[in-house]
């Protein structure tokens, strides 16, 4: 029985670890993504991130732990159905019309979940004529279609792993106003990762920063930029190591990154709330279990 | 479902209908050429009497060396296409999903694992299975006439795989090693490779064992009776000589001083043999024969099915 509440969250991790043979990809990840969020998986290449997300739609299984999206375990389910996933490739067969892209969608979406004339409009409106064989398209028109078959399937929750890599500025504004469209239209959540931060700071309200194979934070964006602070001064300020994310010292200044907004003592100290890039990037810098344990 | 497995192989299975397509016609206008010839040379009931020897010397043989090339190349032909259709349509079933990665895109949709796999499998194996008895029925009319012409049975090598139920079981292990190959491997080529070799080691043992899976049967002729040949109703597979003592004689050990004018038999009576030999495996045993073949085809492409639908489970 689904005892899936709409006060849930969609997605959760609790515990997740992944290993391929010898080689641990996931250790131990722990986030919970509330309904309507729209939130960026950042985490450097090789993070995990991939592989965090095809978990979600049962296309890997977790060595440990459990994945709950939309109530329901993708590793015994499968996809589940309110869910959309775009992997980053963006596998359409290549030999096939938009057409037939959209009819296989269609037989592949039985039970009247698809919505082919929804997915048909977001493809017209891009420009794109279902005459046009799927390899003869650009790389951005690729990611349209593959976002729009997605988005067909009127899901709950939309999956996008690395949606905006390769492709032009142009195209990113583009692939990016039609999901914030269909996120202002349906409401539904969306998880997308990326290791470019610039390319999710302005369409993300939610951020999950992934590296040394955990999940290093998480979390509201505004919550998490109030609860950071930039502390810049002497080399020889004191602040607190227990809440020093990262510092990074040059010559006699140094700046750190801390989880509180008390400011250190000292003269010359100043204080400011971080960018968004700031925080994933002294995130991702600071010291991991890895080098304590190597150390 | 159906129509996108259909779409996706559209190519594979055309080229399989067309290559059993024009080997029918290929068949067909054989068997109308050597009708022909055989009522102009007024041998036609060459092709009607298997009693009739039609090998020997004289008009009958004109038809004997006019179409014994031919007679071969298409029992060959047939024989190669049938495995050559599983592979056809099941090479790039599985392999070209994982290949492209689309199963990625497939497997994110609304049908289930065992769906996309039971249809792709169905879609497939279905065409191929018609395939092959669409030509087994297209070879055993067109080359009836042909066996009667030669006398050749239907339990000798390539008389047995394009008689009774070797075809359909062909094609199956063709298919199944492919699929199963497809869904381990991630190269349309490297299934190609793997199925044509796997499907000639599976060929080669079950020939190499089929004689030998049931006892032969032994004729054994007085050797005043003996001429030099003998008709057994079976594939000869030894011979020897008795001596008086019921010994065995090995033939490369007699006959040696028989003079180019002297009577062979009376020749080997002088080198002590009484009678002659043969070991055959008997027509009788041909539908034995081909139930525990195709019946071992059946068992192994069952295995090899079951392995490409446990690995489809975690494909991703």
């Amino acid at each position: 029985m689904n005892e899936y509440e709409a006060t849930d969250p969609v997605l959760r991790y609790d515990a997740v670890s992944k290993d391929f043979g010898r080689r641990e990809a996931l250790r131990d990840c722990s986030f919970a993504l509330p309904r309507g969020r729209v939130a960026a998986l950042v985490g450097v290449n090789g993070a995990g991130k991939t592989t965090l997300l095809r978990m979600a739609v049962g296309l890997a299984r977790p060595s440990a732990g459990r994945i709950d999206v939309l109530g329901e375990d993708p590793a015994a389910t499968g996809t589940p159905a309110g869910v959309s996933y775009v992997a980053q490739d963006k596998p359409l067969y290549r030999r096939f019309q938009v057409r037939e892209m959209l009819r296989a969608a269609a037989v592949l979406n039985p039970g009247g979940r698809w919505d082919g004339a929804h997915a048909a409009s977001l493809i017209a409106d891009a420009g794109i004529g279902v005459g046009q064989r799927i390899g003869e398209l650009s790389a951005g028109q690729r990611a349209r279609v593959a976002i729009a078959l997605a988005l067909g399937r009127r899901p709950g929750l939309l999956l996008l792993d690395e949606p905006l890599a390769e492709l032009d500025p142009l195209a990113r504004r583009e692939i990016m106003g039609t999901v914030l469209a269909a996120v202002t239209e349906t409401g539904m959540t969306v998880l997308l990762s990326s290791h470019v931060v610039t390319d999710i700071e302005d369409a993300c309200d939610h951020l999950v920063v992934l590296g040394d194979r955990r999940v290093l934070l998480d979390g509201g964006i505004d919550e998490l930029l109030a609860g950071h602070r930039i502390h810049s001064g002497p080399a020889t300020s004191t602040a607190d190591n227990e809440t020093v994310v990262h510092r990074s010292t040059r010559g006699r200044h140094t700046v750190a990154l801390v989880r509180d907004h008390t400011p250190p003592a000292g003269p010359e100290a100043s204080g400011s709330t971080p960018t968004l890039e700031e925080l994933v990037v002294a995130y991702l810098h600071a010291p991991t279990s890895s080098d304590a344990e190597a150390a | 479902m159906i129509w996108l497995v259909w779409r996706r192989q559209r190519a594979a299975l055309l080229l399989g209908a067309a290559l059993v397509a024009v080997t029918v016609v290929a068949l067909v206008v054989a068997r109308l050429l050597l009708e022909s010839r055989a009522a102009s040379l007024g041998d036609s009931a060459c092709l009607t009497d298997p009693a009739l020897d039609c090998t020997g010397w004289g008009r009958g043989r004109e038809l004997y060396d006019s179409f014994l090339g031919p007679h071969r190349f298409l029992q060959f032909w047939v024989w190669a296409l049938v495995p050559l259709l599983g592979l056809i349509v099941a090479a790039t079933l599985f392999a070209r999903e994982t290949e492209e990665r689309t199963v990625g895109f497939v497997l994110t949709q609304s049908v289930s694992r065992t769906r996309w796999w039971t249809t792709n499998i169905a879609t497939t194996l279905l065409p191929a299975l018609a395939g092959a008895l669409v030509l087994g029925l297209a070879a055993r009319w067109a080359l009836a006439p042909f066996e009667t012409l030669f006398q050749q049975g239907r339990i000798g090598p390539l008389g047995f795989e394009l008689h009774g139920i070797w075809l359909p079981a062909s094609v199956l292990i063709s298919f199944s090693l492919a699929a199963a190959l497809g869904t381990w491997l991630r190269s349309s080529l490297a299934v190609v490779v793997g199925t044509v070799l796997g499907w000639l080691v599976i060929f080669a043992v079950l020939v190499y064992t089929r004689y030998d899976i049931l006892p032969s049967s032994v004729q054994i002729v007085p050797i005043g009776e003996y001429d030099g040949t003998v008709d057994v109703d079976g594939l000869a597979r030894d011979m020897a000589f008795r001596g008086a003592g019921g010994e065995m004689i090995p033939p490369g050990e007699v006959g040696a001083g028989c003079g180019p004018q002297e009577n062979y038999t009376a020749c080997l009576q002088r080198d002590g043999v009484v009678a002659a030999e043969f070991e055959y495996q008997p027509e009788s045993n041909f539908w034995p024969l081909q139930l525990i073949q195709s019946g071992i085809a059946i068992v192994l492409s069952s295995v090899l099915l079951g392995s490409s639908y446990v690995r489809a489970r975690r494909l991703g």
